[in-house]
């Protein structure tokens, strides 16, 4: 058994959108997933990328309104009569304020537009920062900074989500000791194949944490169960995510196989919460095999016990 | 990674434009405030022409047409201040091209602004009133005229002084003052007839006075010169030159009669040849001319009869000198033909020119030749002829011969070849035998000499026109008097003719052989002779000779004579004078028996 460590993580940023995390600089044209502030190739402070793009679009915008001024000040220049002359300065306005007014009412869906032309024309650029990324990550790990290398990969983790990150991921959580208040992750660890280390980790979660355990989680156990069982105490592992299910009734119809197979690794207060949901759904259709497992578990391991006595 | 962000692209693109924005808004602000100013200046343009003022109108007018920044539409009153502008232009450009001529004192540059200026005031004149008021008062205001009326005042005070110089001082180089005064206009003699009357007058005594001094101190060519050069001077500026052509043919006239009087043939010509030379300026019906062509009449008719009395040295010098004048080629042609069949020698000078020629011979209708003539240079020992082809076309012949200079004796045979075709011959001293002999003819065609026979023999005889007798020849024949044949490759050995006997002496020294050996030879030879052969029994010591009609070698040859066939009248240098068919002859001396 590997010796866990205890850590304090650093707090996560909370975003509306993932994009919200990137920042970039705009002198050497990288982008930055992490917490630092300034460039480390030019000191420049890094600046977040809806802004960027933000004053992108503003610059087209200028553009077009200096494009359309040199039009407008070349017709001028080449108005041979007074007339002429008067058309081209009046003609001008016109189109200028026109050109305004248009702006103000659609500026903001260019704004949009551009923002989403802005990524996809980076998207290149992007993917090489999260590769540099990587590469610190990588030496972080070189150096034994398994600390600064998961904080970092679960940034990265926010715009990758291959199973090589995730596993990463896994890889660095089970080098440390898993507290209540820790933000743990759980439901976007999970591999799309099997994983001992998942596993192992879910083993850790379910411990602080079993209300991270949730749909996805409890396919994957209910997926790889036979594989689960050959881990030491495999069989109390299940047991404990079948208990987990119980927070929710949804959970337990769905799950209710699972919660049968493994209802004698139920614990106490969880086999307790599960007749009690039982009772109140008796009525419901569905339940029955389920009602019928935990009548024969409280009749033969909890008969004397007073707190299950007229619960079913 | 791509060279340029979004966020950098967008930044360059935008200053990029900015920068040209920056420069198109200057551009645009200057181009407004021109307009705004030519707007201006238009404005009080049209004021002024409202007012009357055209001058100050048009001043407001040009300094708005100056501005290019904006086109107007063309008005009436715009357009009258428009061609007042260019009136003014004019006028201001004209001012200064006469400043800066009368300032350099050109006359002609001078004249051209005066009469531009008056151009212009007609045609201003012609337009309407306006135009004609304000070319006056920019006239007015440039001072043109009275700059004219100073200038043309000067210039002719000066250029009277200079006639009146030149009279005084008799240099009458520099008539400058004719063009001057011919380019200053009528209005400032008091008219056209007044300048035409004043300047004749004027003229007219400067030539006269100019006449007389250089009559005087110059030469004929140099005085009428100067009145052509003066005529030419008048003519350019269009004055009258009858009065001055009058002047030049009364002296003319004079003057070649002078020389005509005078027999003073060379400086006739030259007289006639220089007024010849002002053809172009004399009357049609020149008296002077009349006279030089009636006097060349003469001199033509004197040489032609020089020709006809055979004096054609002196009608040649006749002919040259008055080739200056008109073209003698054909008679010169006809005099040289003339010479040459009166003495045919003078074809050796005529085609051997640098050459000392003895002549040998001359004579006609041999070798194809019309005439021809034969010389020889013993210092060269070249054979030269000079002869007229039947095409009466020169041929001249030349060629070395091999034989001892000093001895040689040409003559014609009249025996051997034909009559149209005679041999050469050539006696010479031989090297083995007492003389060498050389047969030629001419070949006109070939432009040679060929080469009959050469020979060394003691003596020949020619006895037929194909058959020769040789004493003791060289080679076939010897010690014989032997019988050569002539044919087309040169002499034949035919048969032996009689025995010859020579002393041993002469058999040793056949070059020192004299004239008395020679006779003792011929007695011998006479013994030698075989009575009943019927052929001739002695070899002929007996020589002929050319004989000239003067003492010397460029005399024609007038005959031939044998030897001690002929009396000596007298000597003379070396050559003997002879009677000769009851006239008189020269003959050589060194090659006289």
């Amino acid at each position: 058994m590997k010796k866990r460590v205890g850590v304090q993580f650093r707090k996560m940023q909370k975003t509306a959108h993932v994009y919200e995390r990137l920042q970039t600089c705009t002198r050497c044209h990288t982008y930055h997933v992490l917490w630092d502030t300034h460039c480390s190739e030019c000191g420049r402070e890094y600046q977040p990328i809806r802004e960027v793009a933000a004053k992108v679009t503003r610059r087209y915008v200028q553009t077009r309104f200096l494009l359309l001024g040199l039009f407008v000040l070349l017709a001028i220049l080449c108005a041979d009569t007074l007339t002429q002359l008067a058309v081209g300065c009046a003609g001008g306005i016109l189109v200028f304020v026109c050109f305004f007014v248009m702006q103000r009412k659609f500026g903001a869906y260019e704004r949009d537009v551009d923002f989403l032309r802005y990524m996809t024309q980076e998207t290149e650029i992007i993917k090489k920062s999260l590769l540099l990324h990587q590469e610190e990550i990588g030496f972080d790990v070189k150096e034994e900074r398994i600390k600064d290398a998961y904080e970092k990969i679960r940034e990265v983790g926010q715009f990758l989500h291959s199973d090589t990150i995730k596993l990463r991921k896994i890889m660095y959580l089970n080098h440390f000791v898993l507290r209540k208040d820790m933000e743990l992750e759980l439901e976007s660890l999970l591999p799309t194949t099997y994983d001992k280390d998942f596993v192992e980790y879910l083993r850790e979660v379910v411990k602080v944490q079993p209300q991270l355990v949730k749909r996805s989680v409890l396919d994957y156990v209910n997926r790889y169960k036979s594989k689960i069982l050959l881990h030491e105490n495999g069989e109390q592992l299940i047991g404990q995510i079948a208990g987990a299910a119980l927070r929710m009734s949804a959970y337990v119809a769905e799950y209710q196989e699972l919660i049968i197979e493994y209802i004698d690794y139920l614990p106490r207060e969880r086999l307790l919460r599960l007749a009690r949901m039982i009772s109140r759904h008796h009525h419901e259709g569905g339940w029955e095999r389920l009602e019928e497992a935990v009548k024969r578990r409280i009749e033969t391991h909890h008969s004397f016990d007073p707190d299950f006595h007229g619960v079913l | 990674m791509k060279l340029f962000s979004p966020y950098q692209r967008s930044f360059w693109v935008r200053n990029i434009l900015l920068v040209l924005v920056i420069i198109a808004l200057i551009g645009t602000a200057y181009k407004l405030a021109r307009s705004y100013q030519k707007t201006v200046l238009l404005g009080q343009a049209k004021a002024h022409f409202e007012a009357q003022n055209l001058v100050l109108a048009e001043a407001a007018f040009s300094h708005a047409d100056a501005i290019q920044a904006i086109r107007t539409e063309d008005e009436p009153w715009s357009q009258l201040l428009l061609r007042l502008g260019t009136v003014r232009h004019e006028l201001e450009s004209l001012a200064l091209n006469a400043r800066l001529a009368m300032e350099q004192n050109e006359a002609d540059q001078t004249l051209a602004a005066y009469q531009n200026y008056h151009s212009l005031q007609q045609q201003a004149q012609r337009e309407n009133e306006q135009v004609a008021a304000f070319f006056q008062q920019i006239a007015q205001n440039l001072a043109i005229e009275n700059q004219f009326g100073m200038y043309y005042q000067q210039a002719m005070k000066e250029a009277k002084d200079q006639v009146q110089a030149s009279l005084d001082q008799k240099k009458y180089r520099d008539q400058t003052f004719i063009h001057t005064l011919a380019t200053i206009p009528d209005e400032y003699y008091g008219g056209k007839e007044k300048k035409q009357n004043e300047l004749e007058a004027l003229f007219l005594q400067y030539e006269r006075n100019k006449l007389r001094d250089l009559a005087q101190a110059g030469t004929f060519a140099e005085v009428v010169g100067s009145l052509a050069n003066s005529h030419g001077l008048y003519e350019k500026e269009g004055f009258p030159t009858e009065w001055l052509v009058s002047l030049l043919e009364r002296y003319a006239k004079e003057e070649i009669n002078q020389t005509i009087r005078e027999q003073d043939l060379a400086e006739f010509v030259n007289r006639a040849k220089t007024y010849r030379e002002q053809k172009s300026i004399l009357p049609s019906r020149s008296d002077v001319l009349a006279l030089i062509d009636r006097q060349i009449e003469t001199l033509f008719q004197q040489a032609d009869q020089f020709v006809r009395s055979n004096r054609f040295e002196k009608a040649l010098g006749l002919y040259q000198e008055l080739s200056r004048l008109e073209d003698t080629s054909a008679r010169l042609t006809e005099l040289e033909k003339r010479w040459i069949a009166y003495d045919p020698s003078r074809l050796l000078q005529a085609q051997f020119p640098d050459k000392t020629l003895d002549t040998l011979m001359t004579g006609v209708d041999h070798w194809g030749a019309q005439v021809y003539a034969i010389g020889w240079d013993e210092s060269d020992g070249v054979l030269y002829m000079a002869a007229l082809d039947e095409d009466g076309a020169a041929v001249k012949l030349e060629q070395a011969l091999s034989l001892n200079r000093k001895s040689a004796i040409f003559s014609l045979s009249d025996t051997l070849g034909s009559e149209e075709s005679p041999i050469i011959t050539v006696e010479a001293a031989g090297k083995e035998r007492t003389y060498a002999y050389l047969g030629l003819v001419p070949d006109l065609s070939r432009k040679m000499f060929v080469k009959r026979w050469d020979l060394e023999a003691d003596g020949w005889e020619a006895i037929q026109p194909d058959q020769i007798l040789v004493k003791n020849p060289v080679g076939e024949g010897e010690h014989e008097i032997a019988r050569f044949s002539l044919e087309k490759s040169g002499l034949v050995y035919t048969e032996k003719w009689a025995d010859y006997l020579v002393d041993s002496e002469d058999q040793d020294e056949p070059g020192q052989m004299d004239e008395q050996d020679s006779e003792n030879i011929q007695a011998e030879e006479g013994q030698q002779k075989d009575p009943n052969d019927g052929k001739p029994a002695d070899i002929p010591a007996l020589r002929t000779y050319d004989v000239y009609a003067g003492p010397g070698d460029t005399y024609a040859i007038i005959g031939r004579v044998v030897e001690e066939g002929y009396q000596v009248i007298a000597k003379e240098n070396g050559w003997l004078q002879i009677d000769f068919d009851g006239t008189q002859g020269w003959i050589r001396p060194s090659v006289e028996p």
